[in-house]
């Protein structure tokens, strides 16, 4: 009974997913220009990754999205999670924080715009507080923390929606042990909430991995005109999709197909390492 | 039509994301050479009865693609021939390009920017010697195709003509860089614009003086900055020194004197406070849109831009235009053109009867209607310019006119547009940018031989 | 183990446990925080919505103020122009046949692979679970190349599949997830009665995972209804949101700028969703807190 279950996802799966990863390994060690014949190149591509400013870049900014986004995608999860376990109107906000996530990158990129322009309302706001110099948020060296946190506010909504849904199944007698034992709200959280939710977190952080390393669409459209944006925000994936469609009219799809490996071993290690780290014994309640 | 000029000088500037899809498309079905395969699917909307098909640069809903459809349709009454047109958007070509190698080409005649024509149609000889065409007169006027197009002096006869010097396009409108400014704050700058960069030094002060931020410039467009020096450049030593420049493998052309010189005028403008606040830290159009407010006084751009503010602006500007002033001591800079013509496919079904249509453009009629609906400039010289682009009229009969396009577009993209943005925005000096210039050219061409 | 349904008791009960207890001042520094986050992510939404009822003047001269006028011929253009239109049913297309697939797909997979011990079942998991991390860029070129030689470029055939293939991993793990939190009593009973297998999954099974399957559904609709890059690749002169979208943002370019409208236009794609997100919410956190819990 296995087989007939299984087969037919299995199939779809390693037709449009599997079978063009293993074609990508191959074009990723040649030089193709996208006509004409593949010239085999061995490393050439992951050794070029190296002394390419620009890939440089990209792989620390993605380093950041990944890290520091993550971290504080979590950070402001959890503390909504513990804060809305017991206040007013946890459910409206519950509902309004998942807003984010239904809504295009088009409309955050021109939004933001908006706010952070150099007379912004951002600015009109920090000058009526009396700073006299506001930053200019969207200038080359700032914007790529303004695309940060726009990362962020995209994804925090998803995450306190799923780690909620975690919390609210912790039963409610542990809670009120831990009262009776007089615990702090930290010691609630550590030593009640936390090992509890602790396997929901660790699938969170591992899809965290895999998504952060996958942003493409909301960068694109940041810049609200189309086109590519400034080199300075670019991401892996962004530099990948360059490599293949430049702007020069000669597609480097070897190099952009070694990107898209690239991405997907990140993907792969930073999995396996979450769960490794993250790795608890299962706590039976 | 904006933005062909602009599209020409860096695609990434400006191909919005629809063009990239056909980059997408044509690139990918490159990778196969079998895309005419898939007629099926992209292959003309025009009437199935079509007698002859065209793909063009314009997209439904702008004046331009109103002007040709006009066109196609008196074509069809006076002439009697049925032309079907796909509004393919910017660069037609290169989603032309794929299906060329087979025998399906969807197309019979291609609108599109003259440059990409005789690049990339001519070189891969996939367009019509037109001699013939030039030769004979504009359908129903006493005037002939080489007449219209050349001899009025309004653009060099050689636009739309191969490097063999055999035409392959007859353009039928073009487009230029001016500085913009609202008449209705300036009326005196029409008939005394600035000449040099002293004078309109001079006139930015006392602006300044009264508190303006005289300069309008959406930073966040890197070609939009980089025109700056284009034009500098190219008054000091000449376009073949801004070319050479950027073609030289050892970086260190960029620091002969006269390159100094042209980037200590940038160094000026972003030192001295002439720029709007903002330019170097906003999301365009922010900047255009407060200078169509009044909120700024000049702004360089192309003759779309009167256009493009049209929504936003102040209702009664009246937007009027000068050249982009000389260097002090140096000839004004050349006038940076792109220009929109018609070119008929090698394999057409029927070549003839396609070459039929591709002077029917210079017709009076619809040379009127690119400059009063489009607000471009139409090639024949009896035909007036729209009043916004006034101030590009006589630079044109006299300058030498130059296709703008970077002269090596990786390096446009990878080194120059992202250190010129340090000396826009002052972060550099003049004598810093110069440095950091030839250092990173001489790294980029040691990477790219 | 909690059923799946069987989510927190809403505040009552939880407020009379812990509602008395001590709070800090950071507590009280939180709570207004939490309330701006979500006055924000209203914020930005109206925000839309009233911008798409102005002028182009208006969004540029007041962004913050309201309308002077309702200008709903912004949405009858937004419609019109564009292909916005043809975009918004192409992609409500592909989002509920990809969806559906998957799930046909994902869902007797996913049961399979939670309940049968096979040997290689764990291996498969793991094989469908990696498959999360295959970035778009990682497979395009050869989808491309594919779709070409089988003449499905430019069609939303080709679409389909690609969105139900790159879907079945995230389907496939939650689904498993959601599949093990079911008693197995329930089967066990059934099997004694002698059900068959499929009968099993088919009717008493599939149901119970109902939240479960709503979870993938809507989870996988939100994320292809805004799907930029494959319909990129695929599509040449057929639109599906984002693109006619992204077309109207560059074609503003050239026949000048009309904000208002695009606000208009991006109204029309976001408001479903949050239509159906509303609707359907709260059974999309039941299926989460289920599928992820274990």
């Amino acid at each position: 009974m296995f087989v007939p279950f299984v087969a037919p996802a299995l199939i779809v799966f390693t037709l449009i997913v599997l079978a063009p990863t293993v074609f990508s390994l191959w074009v990723s060690f040649n030089e193709w220009a996208g006509a004409g014949p593949m010239t085999f190149a061995g490393f050439a591509n992951y050794a070029r990754m190296a002394s390419d400013p620009v890939f440089v870049t990209s792989f620390v900014n993605t380093m950041w999205t990944l890290f520091g986004v993550g971290a504080a995608v979590f950070v402001v999860s959890f503390a909504l999670t513990m804060l809305l376990q017991n206040m007013l109107g946890r459910k409206f906000i519950r509902l309004v924080i998942f807003f984010p996530s239904l809504v295009p990158g088009v409309v955050v990129g021109i939004l933001w715009g908006f706010l952070f322009n150099a007379d912004g309302l951002v600015n009109t706001v920090i000058g009526g507080l009396g700073v006299d110099d506001p930053p200019g948020w969207l200038s080359q060296e700032h914007m790529f923390k303004i695309i940060l946190l726009g990362i962020m506010w995209l994804h925090t909504g998803v995450y306190t929606v799923i780690l909620m849904a975690a919390a609210d199944r912790i039963p409610r007698d542990l809670y009120e042990a831990a009262d009776l034992a007089g615990a702090t709200p930290w010691q609630r959280f550590r030593y009640v909430t936390l090992p509890l939710m602790w396997d929901v977190v660790s699938v969170c952080i591992v899809l965290w991995c895999v998504q952060a390393l996958k942003i493409f669409e909301f960068i694109l459209v940041f810049t609200g005109t189309g086109g590519l944006p400034d080199r300075g925000v670019w991401n892996l994936a962004l530099f990948s999709y360059a490599e293949a469609f430049p702007t020069d009219g000669t597609p480097a799809f070897g190099m952009a197909a070694a990107t898209g490996m690239l991405i997907l071993v990140l993907a792969m290690v930073f999995t396996v390492l979450a769960r490794w780290v993250l790795r608890r014994d299962d706590v039976q309640y | 039509m904006p933005n062909n000029i602009e599209g020409a000088m860096s695609r990434r500037g400006f191909l919005g994301i629809g063009g990239t899809a056909l980059v997408v498309a044509s690139s990918g079905a490159g990778v196969l050479g079998l895309a005419g395969c898939d007629g099926s699917g992209s292959g003309p909307s025009g009437d199935p009865g079509s007698a002859a098909r065209m793909w063009s640069m314009w997209s439904e809903g702008e004046p331009n693609e109103a002007i040709l459809a006009e066109a196609v349709k008196d074509f069809k009454k006076e002439v009697g021939i049925d032309i079907g047109v796909d509004w393919k958007g910017r660069q037609p070509v290169d989603a032309l390009l794929p299906s060329l190698n087979t025998s399906n080409v969807p197309t019979d005649l291609l609108n599109g920017g003259n440059t990409e024509i005789v690049n990339k149609l001519a070189a891969t000889e996939n367009a019509v010697d037109l001699s013939d065409v030039y030769d004979r007169q504009v359908p129903g006027e006493d005037v002939t195709v080489a007449e219209a197009v050349g001899n009025g002096n309004r653009i060099a006869n050689s636009i739309g003509f191969t490097e063999e010097g055999i035409p392959v396009a007859v353009p039928y409108q073009l487009s230029t860089f001016l500085f913009f400014y609202n008449g209705r704050r300036f009326p005196d700058l029409q008939d005394n614009p600035p000449r040099d960069w002293d004078e309109f030094f001079m006139m930015l002060d006392e602006q300044v003086a009264k508190g303006r931020q005289p300069i309008a410039l959406d930073g966040s467009k890197p070609p939009y900055h980089a025109w700056y020096s284009q034009h500098l450049v190219s008054s000091i030593v000449g376009y073949s020194g801004w070319v050479d420049a950027h073609l030289d493998r050892s970086g260190q052309l960029w620091r002969e004197p006269e390159y100094v010189e042209a980037a200590r005028i940038i160094e000026r403008l972003a030192s001295g406070g002439y720029f709007i606040d903002g330019y170097d830290a906003s999301q365009f159009p922010a900047m255009q849109q407060k200078w169509s407010n009044n909120e700024s006084d000049f702004i360089f751009n192309g003759t779309w831009l009167p256009k493009e503010v049209k929504p936003y602006g102040d209702p009664e500007a009246e937007y009027r235009s000068f050249p982009f002033p000389a260097v002090p001591g140096y000839e004004p800079p050349p006038v940076f053109i792109a220009t929109q013509g018609v070119s008929v496919l090698s394999k057409a079904e029927d070549v003839e009867l396609a070459k039929e249509f591709v002077s029917w453009m210079l017709k009076t009629k619809y040379q009127e209607m690119t400059a009063t609906e489009a607000g471009e400039i139409p090639v024949r010289v009896d035909v007036a310019v729209p009043p916004t682009a006034e101030g590009a009229v006589e630079q044109l009969s006299g300058g030498k006119l130059i296709q703008s396009a970077p002269p090596n577009q990786a390096y446009w993209n990878d080194v120059f547009e992202v250190v010129h943005a340090d000396l826009v925005f002052g972060r550099l000096t003049a004598e810093e940018y110069i440095d950091k210039l030839a250092t990173q050219s001489n790294e980029f061409w040691k990477n790219h031989e | 183990m909690n059923a799946p349904a069987d989510t927190a008791p809403p505040n009552g009960a939880a407020r009379d446990g812990r509602g008395r207890r001590s709070r800090s001042g950071f507590h009280y520094l939180l709570i207004p925080a939490a309330w701006a986050l979500a006055v924000f992510d209203l914020f930005v939404v109206a925000w839309m919505l009233i911008s798409s009822f102005k002028t182009t003047r208006e969004v540029f001269l007041d962004p913050w103020g309201l309308p002077s006028a309702l200008r709903w011929e912004n949405y009858v253009e937004a419609w019109n122009s564009a292909n916005i239109g043809e975009g918004v049913l192409n992609s409500m297309l592909l989002v509920g046949v990809s969806g559906v697939a998957t799930i046909i797909l994902a869902a007797p997979a996913a049961y399979a692979l939670s309940r049968f011990g096979n040997r290689g079942s764990s291996t498969l998991t793991v094989i469908f679970v990696l498959g999360l991390g295959v970035p778009a860029q990682a497979i395009f070129i050869p989808l491309y190349i594919a779709f070409d030689r089988l003449g499905l470029i430019n069609s939303l055939t080709s679409l389909q599949l690609i969105y139900t293939g790159t879907g079945l991993p995230f389907a496939v793990f939650l689904l498993t997830a959601f599949f093990r939190t079911l008693p197995r009593d329930i089967e066990e009973a059934a099997v004694i009665d002698g059900a068959s297998t499929w009968y099993t999954y088919s009717r008493i099974m599939l149901p119970l995972a109902r939240s479960g399957i709503i979870t993938v559904f809507m989870l996988q609709a939100i994320g292809h209804w805004g799907e930029t890059f494959f319909a990129l690749m695929v599509l040449q002169d057929k639109h599906t949101i984002s693109l006619a979208l992204l077309e109207f943002m560059k074609a503003m370019q050239y026949t000048g700028a009309r904000w208002s409208v695009l606000f208009a236009g991006l109204s029309l794609v976001v408001l479903p969703l949050i239509v159906l997100y509303v609707w359907l919410g709260s059974r999309i956190v039941e299926g989460i807190a289920a599928g992820y819990g274990k």
